[in-house]
């Protein structure tokens, strides 16, 4: 039975214990990442290793108590598998950072700062803040209420980087805001924020442009004055391409609209006009902007000149990897540039192999239908889209970004969600995991319960539709006595 | 409850969406399915540079050897431990235990063996050049020189010793023929500085041989020709496969050992020079004089050819070999032992006195006098108000031009100095001054560099007018202030003092004037003439050659290691002199008479003055400093009826001419010619044949010389290479003495 087989990944037993297990399961993956690192590259655990692996349990610990303190009932694979790509990602930062000052020393230049123990912080902080965002929401629903402010919020901080002396241009793409000496990627925390507006504006007016008008080759499509907001987010997004040249945020919340838009009208018309507006942007675009071009060239052929563009020498890398890997150490991952961000997910094929790939977007799969599970599973409409959304924005990055590694797309220039070096994505991602984390509390908690945890667990599966939904409904546990 | 009474919505569209996201994920799952198993092969062939690993082997550096072909410079090879991090990184404790055994072996503490092996700016490790600054996976040399017992005990109990190698490494050696040191002309290595690996990396990529593990010349010729003695450096490409373990190599490129440089000098007459000049030196010592330094050159006036070149003091080359340490390199520069690190030569500024006289007469040749002209010789000469003397008040009574330069009569070059300025129009100049022996010092290329093939070559000084002049808009704030204040510094000498404060006012008044007296002064190379006695010694050859300002030259050709000559550097003209043979030959004349009966006759007693006659000027210049003695030197060249050598030694704060300086030459005379008992006999000269060598030594196809067998005279040298086998039949020793090691006992 699938439930047994559920209840065996997860452990038997209250929710809230079972997210422990998977968390120490969890946490010993990472340690024994880290320590195989150290043993590969020189021979001895090093002690940032240790440091990073006690970090981690730490604040994977304090956020599970505070879930089981405020969300008992919420879903408990949601942290877990956040805690793992977190881990991960750390541990090719770390074999990364190892692999760097090797460099560097036999080079006789100076040690670049290591990244992987700056990364474990922000793990520390994005665990508080969500942990925070748990605490603070204590009904998501109050959190639609500011449909055109929340937006609003989101386009100013979208746009922040370009306020003069404000904004920093780092490898060519403008979006950095630098405070106090403190830079961050406001577009992460605008993802969110995005996402909580165009879900709690899709509750409220999803219903009136549903409303259709005429039928073209079969397909009923809207009426014209309904295409407005979508026009709007469009025409945001190209914003975004043209002045911040962030090919990858303009994608993702263009692609974020679409879905929730679909998902709110159930219009098969949204996404075909999603697609329309989608091909004509990115063909002006690319006939218009040349860093687009090169992205587009460089997709077409990689391996132009000596061979040695950033996707070329990431699918070097996962190349050498093959079915097992190099090993956590064996490789040469350093030699792709910017290997602890955008291309992570090539020095962990390189050293993980297929076996490690696979495994990797595995995690992110049952995360994205844990997400879908919980927007399933949620009584508000607006839960629902915010929990689509949620998962929407890890599923459409986590793939434009793999897709950009591995060629199957030309490259955008997007974090990894999780794994990549960077502050302002983890703690954005996991602002997001808070939320989730939240609406499966309220969906798997009984609208009558007082807040007696004996039937915490009792919230079925709800699906009366009659389709099948087994594959993306994870079955939970069954409801017990 | 109807799920679509609450939201309004089924789960039919999640269902739909959540399909998509599925088959997103299954086509990455497909793709990395694809590049990492079904496609891998391909990538890695393309990608095949990632999974190579080069390996660098050092090329031997190349020979430098003397006109003869006798090695100056070779290799030898050398005993030394090295340590392989990786090695013992995987040791339990870091290797700290094996290099505290190897520490006992050697003497050196293990904590200092460790800081050697810590790369260069990481924590903890000592600066350059203790800290390794190699690559972090290359075996780390310890140990330099180490002695075959403990090679032995190293190689002998490996197990002991895990990580740690004896190998047989090349370094510098300087075989020395003759005893000659010839420090400062070879120069010296130093690890390369991250400086010029930068610069290097503007090269074409064919062109950049420098490694980050290798010495590069620093000075001399070593560092002028460092580009052809270096060779070009072996490549292997190990093939490793993903655990980095070795599957194969590839050898891409051998090692190409450095061209051999042949050079003018002859090591036998450096020797001869190098000891002559420290002779003269205890000779002046023992009169009293502090003789702090001492220069001497030896020329070949029909090429340019530099036969010997010394400076006093020197030092031993091979400190520099291995690692210098700081006592030995401060020494180097201790002005207490005359800063042996310099090379007077072509970096001591002296005033010529009267080796300078010579460049007079011919200004005054081209400017009416002549030959014949008696000039009258008083004790002392006035300019203006200005008693000018002669040297220890020494008087004649009217000498021609060559009788002047046999006497050396000052107050002869006073007149003609004073008189020259006064047709120029003394203190109020004419437009266009001639300034003939100004000019005439410009014309033997005094005051600018000789061009030798060395760096850092001092151009010296000559002042005529116009310097005088621009001097004047530097320094006139100094001097006027330097009037007003005086020169609180030298309280506790005040007469000293009071002289400085003296010349500062007449300076800050009329500075820029080139008074009568300055005239004067400069016609017998006094005031502020500076040259340095390699430019006399080119002055004097193109005296002796007819008129040819030769460009002194160190290296004659480059040889492959193979023995074929790869570049002929030729004689370079630099200059000539606008003399007529006829003025010349008042030079020749004049100079003759210094040594047969002049100035040098008592120091040329008993020379063959018949057979190899020598001309030469002595020179006593008087330092205008401070509480100075005077400066020895002698300028000359011979055989003058057939000149073929130049010589030039100088003693500074050595006395007189001929009592230190000339002294030193004539030495070099005896040798070259082979005089023995008042006779000269070119069977028993220092250059093999009685002269040097005819174009370039033959070379054999090892590379190596075919030189001339040693006379009786010279000291046996120990034949290079049965001492550099001596480490290799070490290692051949090792060899066979691990086999038995790899049966298994009891």
């Amino acid at each position: 039975m699938a439930e047994q087989t559920a209840a065996a990944v997860a452990g038997r037993g209250n929710p809230r214990n079972r997210e422990l297990w998977l968390l120490v399961v969890a946490v010993l993956i990472v340690a024994a990442g880290l320590a195989n690192v150290d043993l590969t590259v020189s021979g001895a655990v090093s002690a940032i290793s240790i440091r990073i692996s006690i970090t981690i349990a730490a604040a994977a610990l304090a956020a599970h108590v505070a879930v089981r303190l405020r969300a008992a009932n919420a879903d408990p694979l949601l942290l877990p598998l956040a805690v793992l790509l977190t881990g991960i990602g750390t541990t090719v930062i770390h074999r990364l950072d190892l692999a760097d000052e090797l460099r560097a020393v036999s080079r006789g230049e100076p040690v670049p700062t290591a990244k992987a123990g700056a990364q474990a912080t922000w793990f520390v902080v994005g665990a508080a803040a969500m942990a925070l965002t748990i605490i603070a929401v204590r009904d998501h629903r109050r959190i639609q209420r500011y449909p055109w402010t929340l937006t609003l919020l989101g386009l100013v901080l979208v746009l922040a980087p370009l306020v003069p002396g404000l904004g920093r241009t780092i490898r060519g793409a403008t979006l950095w805001v630098s405070i106090a000496g403190l830079s961050f990627q406001p577009a992460e925390v605008a993802k969110v924020v995005l996402t909580i507006g165009f879900a709690s504006y899709l509750s409220r007016h999803g219903r009136a442009l549903g409303a259709l008008r005429a039928r073209v080759l079969g397909i009923p499509f809207p009426r014209p004055r309904d295409l407005g907001p979508l026009l709007t987010v469009w025409a945001l997004s190209l914003s975004v391409l043209i002045l911040q040249r962030d090919l990858g945020t303009s994608l993702l919340f263009f692609g974020v609209f679409v879905v929730l838009l679909y998902i709110a009208t159930e219009q098969r018309s949204w996404p075909l006009i999603g697609l329309l507006l989608f091909s004509a942007g990115a063909t002006v675009a690319w006939s218009m902007f040349a860093h687009v071009q090169v992205r587009v060239a460089l997709w077409l052929d990689p391996f132009t000149g000596d061979g040695t563009s950033q996707v070329a020498l990431g699918l070097y890398g996962l190349a050498n990897g093959g079915l097992f890997g190099a090993g956590l150490g064996g490789g040469y991952p350093q030699l792709v540039p910017f290997a602890e961000s955008d291309f992570i997910f090539a020095s962990l094929g390189e050293e993980l192999g297929l076996v490690g790939c696979i495994a990797v977007l595995l995690v992110y799969a049952v995360l994205v239908s844990r997400g879908l599970k919980v927007a399933n599973t949620v009584r508000d409409r607006f839960g629902l889209l915010l929990a689509a959304g949620i998962a929407t924005v890890i599923a459409l990055q986590t793939f434009v970004v793999l897709g950009g590694v591995t060629r199957l797309i030309p490259l955008t220039g997007l974090t990894t969600p999780f794994l990549s070096s960077g502050g302002s994505s983890l703690v954005a991602n996991f602002i997001m995991v808070g939320l989730l984390i939240r609406m499966s509390h309220a969906a798997r908690t009984p609208a009558a319960a007082t807040g007696s945890v004996a039937y915490a667990d009792i919230a079925a599966p709800r699906h009366d539709t009659g389709q099948p939904t087994q594959i993306i409904e994870l079955p939970t546990a069954e409801p017990r006595r | 409850m109807n799920r679509r009474g609450v939201t309004g919505l089924s789960s039919t569209r999640l269902v739909v969406f959540g399909a998509l996201v599925l088959s997103l994920m299954a086509t990455l799952a497909g793709r990395f399915v694809q590049l990492q198993v079904l496609e891998a092969d391909r990538y890695a062939s393309i990608a095949e540079d990632n999974r190579t690993r080069d390996v660098v082997h050092a090329a031997m550096r190349g020979q430098i050897v003397d006109q003869a072909g006798r090695p100056l410079v070779t290799n030898r090879s050398s005993l030394v431990i090295t340590a392989d991090p990786t090695t013992l990184r995987k040791q339990r404790d870091g290797g700290a235990a094996v290099l505290a055994r190897l520490g006992r072996l050697v003497g050196i503490p293990g904590p200092e063996l460790a800081a050697r092996m810590r790369p260069c700016g990481t924590p903890r490790a000592p600066r350059p050049p203790l800290c390794w600054n190699g690559s972090a996976v290359q075996p780390v040399p310890l140990v330099k020189d180490a002695s075959q017992d403990i090679a032995l005990a190293v190689m002998e109990r490996a197990r002991t010793f895990p990580g740690i190698t004896a190998e047989v490494q090349g370094v510098r050696s300087y075989p020395a023929p003759f005893g000659a040191n010839a420090t400062h002309v070879l120069g010296y290595l130093q690890p390369v500085s991250d400086a010029e690996l930068q610069k290097q990396q503007q090269l074409p990529k064919s062109q950049r041989w420098l490694l980050r593990t290798d010495l590069i010349g620093r000075s001399g010729l070593e560092s002028r020709y460092d580009r052809q003695l270096r060779g070009k450096p072996g490549l292997t490409q190990l093939i490793v496969d993903r655990q980095s373990r070795v599957v194969g190599s590839r050898e891409v490129r051998q090692p190409t050992t450095g061209d051999t440089l042949v050079t003018s000098i002859d090591g036998h007459v450096q020797a001869v020079a190098e000891k002559a000049l420290a002779e003269s030196v205890q000779l002046s010592r023992s009169r009293g004089y502090r003789a702090d330094s001492a220069a001497i050159a030896v020329l070949d006036v029909t090429n340019g050819n530099v036969l010997a070149l010394a400076s006093w003091p020197t030092y031993d080359p091979t400190i520099w070999v291995g690692r210098i340490d700081n006592a030995q390199y401060q020494a180097l520069l201790d002005p207490k032992r005359g800063i042996p690190l310099l090379f007077r030569p072509i970096q001591g500024l002296l005033p010529p006195g009267s080796t300078f006289k010579v460049i007079t007469t011919a200004a005054a040749l081209k400017t009416g006098w002549s030959a014949g002209t008696r000039i009258p010789c008083p004790p002392t000469y006035m300019v203006g108000r200005r008693k000018l003397s002669n040297f220890d008040g020494e008087a004649a009574h009217a000498l021609t031009l060559p009788e002047a330069l046999e006497m050396s009569c000052n107050t002869v070059y006073y007149r003609i100095g004073h008189a020259l300025w006064l047709r120029d129009g003394g203190l109020r100049p004419k437009r266009k001054p001639a300034e003939a022996i100004y000019h005439e010092a410009k014309a033997f290329h005094l005051g600018r560099p000789t061009g030798i093939d060395m760096a850092a070559e001092s151009s010296g000084r000559i002042v005529g007018r116009q310097e005088r002049k621009d001097r004047y808009e530097r320094m006139k704030p100094v001097w006027c202030r330097r009037a007003k204040n005086g020169y609180p510094e030298y309280k506790n000498r005040p007469s000293w003092a009071a002289y400085l404060k003296a010349i500062a006012a007449e300076n800050c008044v009329d500075g820029d004037q080139f008074r009568g007296g300055d005239a004067a002064l400069f016609a017998i190379g006094q005031g502020d003439t500076l040259v340095t006695p390699l430019q006399m010694a080119v002055a004097y050859a193109a005296i002796a050659n007819g008129g040819t300002l030769w460009q002194p030259r160190l290296a004659k050709a480059f040889v492959s290691p193979t023995g074929k000559v790869t570049r002929v550097i030729k004689p370079k003209v630099a200059g000539k002199l606008d003399l007529t043979p006829a003025q010349l030959d008042v030079l020749h004349q004049g100079l003759r008479l210094v040594v047969s009966g002049g100035t040098a006759r008592g120091t040329f007693a008993g020379y063959p003055n018949d057979q190899y006659p020598v001309a030469g000027k002595t020179g006593t210049a008087q330092m205008g400093g401070n509480n100075l003695q005077e400066t020895s030197w002698f300028a000359s060249y011979a055989p003058a009826t057939k000149p073929r050598y130049a010589v030039v030694a100088v003693v500074s704060q050595g006395g007189t001419g001929a009592s230190s300086a000339a002294v030193a030459v004539r030495k070099v005379y005896d040798g070259i010619f082979g005089v023995q008992a008042g006779k000269a006999d070119p069977q028993r000269s220092i250059l093999a044949g009685g002269g040097p060598v005819r174009g370039l030594p033959k070379f054999r196809d090892d590379g190596t010389a075919v030189v001339p067998k040693a006379k009786p005279t010279a000291t046996p040298t120990p034949t290079p290479s049965t001492a550099a086998l001596a480490p290799l039949f070490t290692l051949a020793l090792l060899a066979v003495w691990r086999l038995p090691r790899r049966r298994p006992r009891r």
